[in-house]
C-alpha cells in the first residue's frame, strides 16, 4: 500500500465519479462500510474485482462532514478505517476567448487525462504543481471529461460544462488554488481538522475571491442572441441522445411520452429512461420556454430535478437560466440549454 | 355600433393576475353576435346549394320509417321551395361516381321545374365520390346570384372513389370564395369525423340525422340561417403579442373544435387567421383561446388584438371591427391575491377538454391500444357527469362496457358519440333578439 493511497478524494455532485482505493490491493478479498451520513438515496456504488470501490453521490454532501468508510480485508480480519474528504467541483464554467484558467487539484491525485475535450480547448496538466490549465480558443459551449488518476488508476472522472465567449481583452489568466492535503498521515489517524481543510478546499474552487470565473447565477441572466436548443445526454458517459431547438412562441415539454394527448411531449425521455428512472421523471416533467429572450425552465412535473450548481427545482417552481446550463432529470439524463 | 352588424365581447378567465410574473395561463371566450333584432331589417337573398348523395346505399331503408334514405332527403329539400323568398335560389347537385348539377340557381317562382328536377333524384345511383362533388359545388358557388351562400353537403356513407384530401382542399377552397358550408350524415354508416372536417372550414355545423324529421328540419334552418344573414363571409385575424406563447384556439359554439392549423408563430407574436362563414340574427360564434402570458410591472397587459372583418350581404360593402384583449394586473405585494375568476369560460374550456379526451380515447381504440382507451372512456364517464352531461356519461359507458366485453363500437354509436360531444352546450349571449325576448 502505497502512501498516495491512504488519501480518499470524493467529488460531490451530479457529474462525478469516484473510486475509493483498496487499501489492502493487490488482495481483493474485501469488504466495504460505508459511512452512515452518505444518503442512501443518491448512492450508486459497486465494487469492482480488484477491491476497489466504485462510488457516484448524486446529492449535495456537505463538505464539512468528514466521511468514513471502513475496508476489512476478509482473510485476515483486519479492519482499515479510511477517512474521505470531500471536494465539490461545480461543473459549469464560462471564459472568454484566448482565456487561460488554471485549477490546482490536491496532490492525491498524480496525472490526468483529458477523455473527452474539443480542439478549441486546450489543456495541459503539470504534475509538479497538480495544475489543470485550460486555455480558449473559440467561441461555444463544450463538454470536457477529464479522468484524475492516482497510481496509475481513474479515481475520478471530471465531467465540466464550459461556455465561452468572445472577450474584448486579448488575454486574461486566472488561477484558482487549493490548499494542498496533508498527504503523510495514515488513514486511520486522520486529524480532526481534515473536515475543515475540506471545506477550505470547496470553497477554494466555487468561490474564488481574486478571479471570478465560476459563473454564479445572477438574478436575470443577460439575454441570448442565437437560437437555442436542448440538448439530451446520457449522464453517465455523455452521450448525445436528442437535441431540439426552441422557438419563441412555443414552449418546449420535457418528459415521457403516454397514451395521453394533453400530456404530450416535445422532447421525450421515455426511450432513454431505465426502470427506476421512469419512477423518477413525471410524464410532463418539464417547461422550458424563451420569456423576455432569456431561457425559463419550469418543474411542471411531480419529481424534483437537480440544476448544475446542485440546487434543487421542486415542483411548480420556475427559474430564468443562461444559456451553457443544465437539468438532471431522474439522475440519469441531462438537458442542456446550449446557444448556438 | 349603429354602423355594425355585429357585437364583439370576451370574457377571461383569471384577470387581475399579479404582475411581475412569468408564463401565466390565461384562457378567454370571445363571442361574434349580432346587435338585437330589427324590426323589418332588410333581407339579403341566399343562394342555397344541395349537395346530395345519390349513391345506391340511399335506396337502404331509414331505420324503420318505411322510407329509403334518399326518399327522406328528397321531401326535405322540396320542403324548401315554399319558404324560399323571392330572391333566394336553389341548386342542386346530385353526386354519386359522378357529379351532376339538377338545379342551377332556380328561384322559387320556377317551382313545377324544381320540384319535377328534385324527384330525379331518386332515380339515381353509383358510388360516393367526394372530389367530383366538390368539384362541381365550387363551380356553382362561383356562378352566386345573391351575397349569401349555404352549402347543404349530405352523404350516408364513406368516400368512394375520387380523392378525400382533394375534396377537403376544394372545400377549403368553397368556402374562401364566401360560402358557408355545413355537413350532415343521415343513417348510421357514414363517418361523422370525416363530415367534421368539411364543416370545419366555416365554422359550420355537423349533423347526425337519426330522426325522421331531422333532415327536413335541419334543411330549413340552413335555409333561415342563410335569409337571416346579418354578415358574410366573416373573417378572423388575431394577433398575439410577443409575450404571449403556446397559442391553441377552439370553436366552443355552434359546433366545438380545435382549430390547429389556423396558428402561425412569427416575429411579431403569434397570428391566428379563421374564417367563420356567416352569421345569422339569433345566431352566435363563439371561440376559446387559451394562451401563457409573461406579465409585466404594468396596470394591465395586451394580449391579443381581435380584428374581424366581413361582409354586410345588404349593402355588398366589407366592414371590419376590432377588439383589444387586455388582462388587468394586480399587486401581490399589496395583500391576498386579488385573482378574478370566471366559471363560465372554466365550464367552456372542461367541455372542450371532453372532446379532446373523447377523440384521444377514439384513437386510442382505434390503435387497438384497448387497456388504455378502457381506461380513457372510464375517465370520460365521470367527466361527464361532472359536467353534468348526463346523456353522454350514459354513451360513455355503454361503449366503456362494450370495450371491456371486447367488442367494437360501431360507426353508428361512434357518430352519436362524437354528434354529442361536439353540440356546443354552453353559449353566453348578450344580446337578445326581438323573438327572445316576448318568450
Amino acid at each position: 500500500m502505497t502512501e498516495s493511497k491512504k488519501n480518499v478524494i470524493m467529488i460531490v455532485g451530479a457529474e462525478h465519479d469516484n473510486l475509493l482505493l483498496n487499501p489492502f490491493f493487490p488482495e481483493t478479498e474485501v469488504t466495504w462500510r460505508l459511512a452512515e451520513n452518505l444518503p442512501d438515496e443518491d448512492l450508486f456504488c459497486s465494487k469492482n474485482p480488484e477491491g476497489h470501490l466504485s462510488m457516484k453521490v448524486s446529492s449535495h454532501i456537505d463538505g464539512a462532514d468528514l466521511c468514513e468508510n471502513v475496508c476489512t480485508s476478509n482473510s485476515s480480519k483486519q479492519s482499515v478505517q479510511r477517512s474521505c474528504q470531500f471536494i465539490e467541483v461545480p461543473f459549469n464554467f464560462q471564459m472568454a476567448t484566448n482565456q487561460e484558467m488554471v485549477f490546482t487539484l490536491p496532490k492525491a491525485f498524480d496525472s490526468l487525462e483529458p477523455e473527452q475535450v474539443p480542439i478549441a480547448v486546450g489543456v495541459s496538466f503539470d504534475s509538479g504543481l497538480s495544475a489543470v490549465k485550460l486555455r480558449s480558443t473559440e467561441e461555444g459551449f463544450f463538454r470536457l471529461t477529464f479522468r484524475l488518476l492516482q497510481d496509475g488508476l481513474c479515481v475520478n472522472t471530471l465531467r465540466w460544462n464550459l461556455r465561452v465567449k468572445a472577450a474584448d481583452s486579448a488575454v486574461a489568466k486566472t488561477e484558482v488554488k487549493a490548499p494542498p492535503i496533508n498527504d503523510s498521515l495514515p488513514p486511520a489517524e486522520m486529524p480532526a481538522q481534515a473536515p475543515s481543510q475540506a471545506k477550505n478546499l470547496t470553497a477554494a474552487l466555487i468561490e474564488p475571491e481574486s478571479a471570478p470565473i465560476i459563473e454564479q447565477p445572477p438574478p436575470l441572466p443577460p439575454p441570448v442572441a442565437g437560437k437555442v436548443w436542448l440538448i439530451l445526454e446520457r449522464r453517465s458517459d455523455g452521450a448525445l441522445l436528442d437535441e431540439l431547438p426552441m422557438k419563441p412562441g412555443k414552449s418546449l415539454i420535457v418528459g415521457r411520452s403516454s397514451s395521453s394527448a394533453s400530456l404530450f411531449v416535445d422532447l421525450d425521455l421515455k426511450p432513454y429512461l431505465s426502470t427506476k428512472g421512469v419512477e423518477m421523471c413525471s410524464r410532463n416533467q418539464l417547461k422550458i420556454l424563451l420569456s423576455q429572450d432569456r431561457v425559463f425552465v419550469k418543474n411542471i412535473g411531480n419529481c424534483e430535478v437537480l440544476l448544475d450548481d446542485h440546487s434543487m427545482l421542486t415542483p411548480d417552481q420556475g427559474i430564468f437560466v443562461a444559456t451553457g446550463r443544465h437539468v438532471v432529470v431522474a439522475e440519469e439524463l441531462l438537458v442542456a440549454i446550449i446557444e448556438r | 355600433m349603429s354602423e355594425s352588424n355585429i357585437i364583439l365581447s370576451i370574457s377571461t378567465e383569471r384577470d387581475l393576475l399579479p404582475k411581475n410574473s412569468v408564463d401565466q395561463e390565461v384562457r378567454g371566450i370571445f363571442l361574434i353576435e349580432p346587435p338585437r333584432a330589427q324590426v323589418n331589417a332588410p333581407k339579403p337573398g341566399a343562394d342555397i346549394i344541395l349537395l346530395l348523395d345519390t349513391s345506391g346505399s340511399m335506396d337502404h331503408k331509414f331505420h324503420d320509417s318505411g322510407k329509403s334514405k334518399r326518399q327522406i332527403v328528397v321531401e326535405a329539400a322540396k320542403s324548401l321551395v315554399p319558404l324560399m323568398n323571392d330572391r333566394d335560389t336553389l341548386s342542386a347537385i346530385s353526386f354519386n361516381t359522378t357529379a351532376t348539377l339538377m338545379l342551377d340557381h332556380e328561384r322559387k317562382s320556377a317551382n313545377t321545374r324544381v320540384m319535377s328536377m328534385l324527384d330525379e333524384l331518386l332515380n339515381q345511383s353509383g358510388t360516393t365520390d367526394f372530389e367530383k362533388a366538390m368539384q362541381l359545388c365550387q363551380i356553382v358557388v362561383r356562378n352566386r346570384k345573391n351575397p349569401v351562400t349555404k352549402v347543404i353537403f349530405l352523404t350516408d356513407g364513406h368516400p368512394y372513389g375520387g380523392d378525400l384530401n382533394q375534396a377537403l382542399v376544394i372545400a377549403s377552397e368553397i368556402v374562401r370564395e364566401g360560402a358557408t358550408l355545413d355537413s350532415m350524415g343521415i343513417g348510421g354508416d357514414f363517418n361523422f369525423d370525416t363530415m367534421r372536417q368539411f364543416s370545419a372550414f366555416s365554422g359550420g355545423v355537423t349533423e347526425n340525422i337519426v330522426r325522421i324529421n331531422d333532415t327536413q328540419n335541419i334543411f330549413r334552418q340552413i335555409l333561415k340561417s342563410g335569409q337571416d344573414a346579418v354578415a358574410t363571409n366573416i373573417q378572423l385575424n388575431f394577433l398575439f403579442g410577443k409575450h404571449v406563447r403556446d397559442v391553441k384556439l377552439y370553436q366552443t359554439a355552434p359546433e366545438k373544435r380545435l382549430l390547429n392549423g389556423s396558428v402561425t408563430v412569427r416575429r411579431d407574436g403569434t397570428l391566428v387567421e379563421l374564417r367563420a362563414g356567416d352569421l345569422p340574427m339569433g345566431g352566435v360564434k363563439q371561440y376559446g383561446m387559451r394562451c401563457n402570458v409573461d406579465l409585466p410591472d404594468a396596470p394591465f397587459v395586451r394580449v391579443a388584438d381581435l380584428v374581424v372583418s366581413y361582409l354586410d350581404p345588404v349593402s355588398d360593402a366589407v366592414r371590419k371591427m376590432d377588439l383589444q384583449w387586455n388582462i388587468n394586473l394586480s399587486d401581490p405585494a399589496q395583500g391576498a391575491s386579488a385573482i378574478l375568476h370566471n366559471s363560465f369560460v372554466s365550464d367552456v374550456f372542461r367541455e372542450v377538454e371532453l372532446l379532446m379526451d373523447f377523440e384521444n380515447a377514439l384513437a386510442l381504440a382505434k390503435a387497438d391500444r384497448l387497456p388504455e382507451a378502457v381506461k380513457k372512456f372510464h375517465g370520460l364517464v365521470d367527466h361527464a357527469k361532472q359536467l353534468g352531461l348526463m346523456e353522454q356519461a350514459a354513451e360513455f359507458q355503454k361503449a366503456y362496457e362494450k370495450l371491456i366485453n371486447g367488442q367494437n363500437l360501431t360507426q353508428e354509436e361512434l357518430n352519436r358519440m362524437l354528434h354529442q360531444s361536439s353540440r356546443a352546450s354552453r353559449v353566453r349571449k348578450t344580446t337578445t333578439t326581438g323573438a327572445e325576448k316576448k318568450l
